[in-house]
């Protein structure tokens, strides 16, 4: 197979994958909430797509399967199949045969294995069921709305033909205000005939009321003009907030507004600024249709109905500002539009890695550049150097932010998938959990959100297995009957937090207790405090589930979801409630590659600490100067800070000249203090992974190449900031020298 | 029989132009050079529309628009503020005074004729 | 002041000496309405106004309305182009008859 073709089913496989999640999201929320009706389209959408580029490569099994689900989605979207939770379930399990046929195709399998083909034959025959007799006719345009389609003869009393249609609906104080709709009405026959003027004075009141300051009248006007609608609009702009103005365009302009509409720029659009663009409808009309859209729901809300909300294109149909055929072409228009969401191109990972790794060599040699200049300083010529390698320093920054940028993905997408894994963990298991999301927009590295799906999937399913109960004890608890999982993510000092919680069981103390004392993890007459308990789940070997069940318990323990998220320089704590739940906080860095450091001497060696996690730096107290002990506590302005002597921790040679100095660092709420000899200030770090033979270090993360070309190790905050707080440091444990790097 | 047109405004020139333009389109023109000048010539005399800067010394267009509207004899009249680029919230303070029109400075003759036509019955 | 009327017959003629305006309007309106509700023919002179604004056309338009209401007969008179002009615009010179009737100017009621 030649390349090209090989690169188009490239494309073909990412596409069918896009859509395919698109569809099971779509499928997931109609199982939820049937009345979300526009998500069929979506379903459709992503089949009747699917099927078209299949046919492109005559990957025939697809095309046929995809056209037989197809023919039963349009059944739906013309009201003649009832979505149904068993429809669904189908839908779901087509999904997968779509998934499978995509695979199979790409791997030159025609249609899969037996077990593939078997099932691909099942669910058709289901599919049969959904056919009526005229099976398999499938509109071509699938992206007309229907809803709009139903409201077209709304209007249709209305006489619309080469002229403008004014209403004006005066407010009973407009004369008063000195403005009289005769002026306004001079005016504008400057801009085109008035063909007619109709007015009418049905509010206007019997005797006994009659106030003849008061404007009672309403006036029709047809008029004839080429001007725009904005400059009619304009005519009125003095009255606008005394008088109800519509203006209704004639039908001989429907086609330049057609045009217009289709001749807008194809990007995402929201349909009122589709139809103000085109011209079709002022901003003003627009204001107040979506006005009158938000005062719908409000009132449903206050009522505590729940109402899904009338489309803006009808509600401008109808206070009259549009006719229906316009709001017909802009929902086209969008639906066309909306096949390419955001301009994007792809890029091959391969090539992304080599730009962020030449971007990690380019910081480093700018800071190598930057060092020089600044040691030749005495010479007055090299002010403008030292300022010209400033100036290129911003730039590299600028370039390096955008880079990493690229890599940048929202988490939502990961949690999303999991919607189906705990529909699906939960039926097996026949627990009733409702997934919670928050925090989705929340971005991180791609290869930090691909490494952390699998240690995520793990936790989530634990929480369904082994957290929340089953719906009998939930109900003999007098818990409510539905599980509660919630997947969150959110940003902490510059680096996210992503959450699984559940309001299950909790853990138990006694049962890890007794597991960890088998295992001798715990001598028996050791006190540990609850937090201390629970952290044992994440030893190896840990496994307290009684029942090993086909869901979890797969063999990955806790250990390794932990030694997934460390490789990450990543953290994770678990919190417990006994009978309230359980919650794993993951901490994770944005970005595995380069990072705004702090670098500090200890010794003669060179430390970098995160940025974001440095809260403050200032002279260690007197009565602490050149002591020789690992860790002890300090006042910092009325609080306790627990600090350690970096130089102490891993054992530098003291050549101490001047006063220490102690940064304070700070993760997760907690505090600790560093002792450093030097401070060295703010230092672009490429962080370089450590060699497998150092990765036990504790206290390190990694390490970075300093301009000079000398070694920096860089410093895990997390975990010294945890044992400075517990104070469970021995002596002599940890070691540092400058070669680990191999 | 011209229609008399008051126009309110500390700039020599600015006063000066408006009365120019609207003197050659046959309109009478009266001018004041803040608000406690133009109240002394509203003696009862008819005005059709007053055109009012809103930051004037001794009193500021805003105050002069209410003063008027206090007024029997040109309580409905009409009253159109002059703005500076950016001036929503004095349109807006001065529609809340009670004068419904606007007009931001600068503007070429034509545009201060088309406004005042639509003010101004004829 | 601002009102003339003259009768005979049931016959009532109401002249207007004063602009039709959101000035006058709330002042006229009492005073015609007292005519018409002497009367069984009302006719409203119009010849001496020379500015009508809208106001002014809504007040026609009301005492037009009560008087068809009480089954009275009501017609205006004009000849004033600028009067003319804003019956125009809203399409009501065909309720106007241009030329004054003189049939009941003779006698002065106070």
């Amino acid at each position: 197979m030649n390349e090209e073709i090989q690169e188009s089913i490239q494309v073909f496989v990412s596409e069918a994958g896009e859509l395919l999640d698109e569809m099971e999201s779509a499928l997931l929320v109609l199982e939820e909430d049937p009345s979300h009706e526009g998500h069929i389209n979506t379903v459709f959408r992503a089949v009747h797509t699917i099927k078209g580029s299949a046919g492109l490569f005559s990957y025939d099994h697809i095309v046929d399967f995809s056209h037989h689900v197809e023919s039963v989605l349009d059944r739906v979207r013309d009201g003649q199949q009832k979505i149904t939770s068993e429809l669904l379930s189908i839908l779901l399990a087509c999904h997968d045969i779509l998934e499978n046929l995509v695979q199979a195709a790409v791997n030159d399998q025609g249609a899969g294995d037996e077990e593939v083909q078997e099932r691909t034959r099942g669910i058709a025959g289901q599919l049969e069921q959904y056919l009526g007799e005229s099976a398999c006719a499938v509109d071509e345009n699938p992206m007309v709305s229907h809803e709009v389609l139903q409201i077209d003869d709304q209007i249709s009393g209305i006489e619309l033909g080469s002229n403008w249609h004014i209403s004006l609906r005066f407010g009973p104080d407009v004369l008063r205000n000195g403005m009289d709709p005769l002026s306004f009405m001079r005016y504008l026959s400057r801009l085109g005939e008035v063909v007619q003027i109709l007015p009418v004075w049905d509010d206007m009141p019997g005797r006994g009321e009659m106030e003849p300051e008061s404007c009672y009248l309403d006036l029709e006007i047809e008029f004839k003009s080429d001007a725009d609608k904005v400059t009619i609009e304009n005519v009125f702009q003095f009255v606008k907030d005394d008088c109800k103005v519509t203006i209704l365009p004639p039908l001989t302009r429907h086609s330049l507004y057609k045009e217009a509409i289709e001749d807008l720029p194809g990007e995402p659009m929201r349909l009122g600024d589709i139809l103000v663009e085109s011209g079709a409808v002022t901003e003003r009309e627009l204001k107040e249709a979506l006005e009158v859209q938000q005062s719908e729901v409000d009132q449903a809300e206050l009522k505590m109905e729940n109402i899904s909300k009338t489309p803006i294109g009808e509600v401008l149909i109808h206070k009259g500002s549009v006719h229906p055929e316009l709001v017909n072409a802009a929902v086209n228009k969008q639906a066309k539009n909306k096949g390419s969401p955001e301009k994007t191109i792809r890029v091959s990972a391969d090539k992304l890695e080599s730009l962020i790794n030449l971007m990690g060599e380019l910081v480093i040699s700018t800071a190598n550049i930057a060092l020089l200049a600044n040691l030749t300083r005495k010479d007055t010529l090299n002010d403008a150097l030292i300022e010209a390698t400033e100036n290129m320093g911003q730039l590299v920054d600028g370039v390096r932010d955008a880079s990493l940028g690229l890599r940048m993905v929202q988490i939502g997408e990961t949690f999303f998938r999991f919607r189906r894994i705990v529909r699906d963990v939960s039926h097996k298991s026949c627990k009733d959990i409702e997934l919670k999301i928050s925090g989705g927009e929340a971005e991180l590295d791609k290869t930090v959100i691909e490494k952390i799906s699998d240690p995520l999937l793990h936790l989530v399913r634990n929480a369904i297995d082994h957290g929340i109960e089953s719906t009998e004890t939930r109900h003999k608890t007098g818990k409510p009957k539905k599980g509660l999982l919630h997947l969150s993510a959110s940003h902490d000092s510059g680096g996210i937090v992503i959450k699984v919680s559940d309001d299950g069981c909790g853990l138990s103390h006694e049962k890890i207790l007794a597991k960890a004392q088998d295992l001798g993890l715990v001598k028996d007459n050791q006190k540990l405090s609850d937090q201390e308990v629970y952290r044992l789940i994440f030893e190896p070997g840990f496994s307290t589930a009684e029942q090993v069940t086909d869901l979890s318990g797969r063999g990955v323990g806790m250990d390794v979801v932990r030694r997934n998220i460390e490789a990450l320089r990543g953290h994770v704590d678990v919190e417990s409630q006994p009978g309230k739940g359980t919650s794993f906080s993951i901490h994770l860095p944005l970005t595995l590659a380069i990072i705004d450091g702090f670098l500090v001497r200890v010794g003669k060696s060179f430390y970098v600490i995160p940025l974001d996690m440095v809260e403050e730096c200032t002279e260690l107290p007197e009565e602490f100067q050149n002591a020789s002990q690992l860790n002890s506590y300090m006042d910092l302005r009325g609080e306790v800070l627990p600090f350690i002597h970096l130089a102490e921790l891993f054992q530098e040679k003291n050549v101490r000249s001047g006063r220490e100095n102690i940064v304070v660092a700070k993760f997760a709420g907690q505090k600790a203090g560093l002792v450093v000899d030097e401070l060295h200030g703010e230092y672009q770090t490429v962080i370089k992974p450590l060699g497998k033979v150092f990765r036990q270090l504790h206290g390190i993360s990694g390490a970075t190449i300093l301009g000079s070309g000398k070694v920096a190790m860089v410093i895990d905050v997390p975990a010294l900031v945890k044992t400075a707080a517990s104070g469970a440091f021995e002596h002599g444990r940890f070691s540092s020298n400058s070669e680990v790097l191999n | 029989m011209g229609k008399t047109i008051l126009i309110v405004d500390d700039s020599d020139s600015m006063r000066h132009v408006l009365g120019v333009t609207l003197r050659k389109e046959g309109y009478e023109v009266i001018d004041a050079k803040d608000g406690v000048d133009a109240l002394e010539k509203l003696d009862g005399t008819r005005i059709s529309l007053i055109i009012s800067d809103i930051n004037m010394p001794n009193m500021d267009g805003i105050t002069f628009i209410k003063e008027v509207k206090k007024i029997y004899a040109y309580r409905f009249t009409p009253i159109c503020t002059l703005t500076t680029e950016g001036g929503r919230k004095r349109i807006d303070e001065g529609k809340d005074a009670g004068a419904k029109a606007w007009m931001v400075k600068p503007f070429v003759p034509q545009k201060l004729l088309e406004t005042v036509s639509m003010l101004v019955m004829p | 002041m601002s009102i003339k009327t003259y009768a005979r017959n049931g016959k009532c003629k109401i002249k207007v000496e004063v602009d039709m305006t959101i000035y006058t309007t709330a002042d006229l309106m009492p005073k015609i309405l007292k005519s018409l509700d002497k009367h069984k023919e009302l006719v409203i002179d119009l010849s001496d106004v020379f500015e009508i604004d809208t106001s002014g056309i809504q007040l026609l338009e009301f005492i037009k309305r009560e008087a068809r209401r009480d089954n009275k007969v009501f017609s205006m008179v004009s000849h004033k182009e600028n009067v003319l002009d804003v019956f125009h615009l809203y399409r009501l010179n065909g309720q106007l008859d241009a030329i004054p009737d003189n049939s009941v100017s003779e006698i002065k009621v106070a």
